[in-house]
């Protein structure tokens, strides 16, 4: 009789460790990888509509700045951030003066001139598109999207809506704002990709320290992504408590700021 | 201390007890398949299969019980990993998002059935040969219930009284 209980002992103690086991493996992997952890109803081919559908929208709003000189600049950027991964990420610089950068959808990223004028280095300016680049990795556009439009709208766009309503949906999304887990997530894949990149993690509490003194100056003055959002302090916080790993190093990126910043601001 | 009948050995077990044996566990496969999108067929299969082979021996009831036993928890699992899915995929008004703990849960699932499957084929071979096999667990239990010497039964052959007497002399 004691060895049936014994029995289910073992029994339920591996159930339960399986189950542990494989939790904490996916929870490990989601926090950096590619791992899909949603089901995707969406085809490539209809992302990339969309995508563009939404590109055409923002370039109707706005002004792209290209110069070769800002145009390198950014292009190093990237380079410097994505040397280890496949993701292949079109940044576009946008002619406007707000402290702004969005991410979409297929690696698009749109910065605004304000926000080049407004980082100090260009370390800075990374910490914001490694920002973007997590939103994308975790294809959080897609899913705020399904949530602000419903997901029968999504399937509909992405099935082979006509272009009107595409269009007219498109400035909705433009709007849209993620949720704070999503923000918290993007940080902290954010931080990660600083670190492999050799640029210190720390600059992005410095960019949202730098964005809280300025949203505690112009109070309703600037409505930005960053600083309208409710959880900057805890993502302050998070920031601060990143450490990096023994093996890191810093190596500065080599541009001149001022240089970039002003071709910015001519054009 | 309780009391067991004795197991048959293998040359006194037929070939009809052996297939029926073997079968309380094949039944499972056909039974999951069949019954994937509401995995609690394959019980009530089992369920049924058992209340025939009861009274065919002891053999082959063990073998039945185990098999049906084996399957409760597994059907549970199955059902709460099906149901819990169908309920993230159709009510979701976005993309349903599962949790780490879910996908886990789902994995761990998965396992525990392909597992589930190997010692079931292993158990049908057995069978087959007509030889015992005992589950981690179920095994005991199958065996206790079934080849136990229940009390009534042995009050029972005390109070038979032969018909037939010798005369007092």
């Amino acid at each position: 009789m004691n060895r049936i209980f014994r029995d289910l002992l073992i029994l339920l103690a591996t159930i339960a460790i399986t189950w542990l086991v494989f939790t904490l493996l996916i929870r490990d992997n989601s926090g950096d990888n590619n791992s899909k952890k949603e089901f995707s109803v969406i085809s490539e081919e209809n992302e990339k509509e969309v995508a563009q559908a939404l590109r055409k929208n923002v370039f109707s709003q706005y002004d792209t700045i290209q110069n070769p000189v800002l145009q390198t600049a950014i292009d190093s950027i990237e380079q410097r951030l994505t040397k280890q991964s496949e993701n292949e990420y079109n940044i576009y610089i946008l002619q406007d003066s707000s402290v702004n950068a969005f991410a979409t959808l297929q690696g698009d990223i749109f910065l605004f001139r304000g926000l080049i004028e407004y980082t100090s280095s260009p370390e800075m300016l990374s910490s914001v598109i490694a920002h973007e680049m997590g939103h994308i990795k975790k294809e959080h556009f897609v899913k705020r999207m399904s949530r602000q439009i419903g997901l029968q709208t999504v399937i509909l766009i992405f099935t082979g809506g006509d272009a009107g309503t595409i269009t007219q949906l498109t400035q909705n999304l433009l709007n849209m704002r993620y949720s704070r887990e999503q923000e918290q997530q993007a940080d902290k894949i954010a931080l990660k990709k600083l670190e492999k990149s050799n640029i210190n993690p720390q600059i992005l509490t410095q960019f949202f320290l730098k964005l809280n003194k300025r949203s505690s100056k112009y109070q309703k003055e600037y409505l930005d992504l960053f600083m309208t959002h409710p959880s900057l302090k805890d993502r302050i916080q998070a920031a601060t408590s990143y450490e990096t790993g023994k093996d890191f190093h810093k190596t500065p990126i080599d541009l001149d700021w001022n240089k970039v910043q002003k071709t910015a601001d001519y054009d | 201390m309780e009391k067991y009948y004795e197991i048959p050995q293998p040359e006194d077990i037929d070939i009809q007890r052996r297939e029926q044996s073997m079968a309380s566990y094949m039944m499972m496969f056909f039974s999951m398949a069949a019954g994937l999108p509401l995995p609690i067929i394959n019980l009530i299969a089992s369920f049924v299969y058992y209340s025939f082979t009861k009274k065919k021996g002891h053999f082959v009831h063990f073998h039945a019980l185990q098999s049906l036993m084996s399957q409760i928890p597994l059907t549970l699992l199955n059902a709460y990993a099906v149901i819990q899915t169908a309920i993230l995929v159709f009510s979701a008004s976005t993309l349903p998002s599962f949790s780490d703990f879910f996908i886990g849960y789902l994995i761990t699932v998965g396992i525990f059935n392909l597992i589930y499957i190997i010692f079931s084929a292993i158990a049908a071979v057995k069978a087959y040969k007509g030889r015992m096999y005992y589950f981690i667990f179920f095994g005991r239990i199958a065996y206790h219930h079934t080849f136990r010497i229940k009390e009534n039964e042995v009050m029972q052959d005390a109070s038979k009284q032969p018909q037939n007497v010798p005369p007092k002399m």
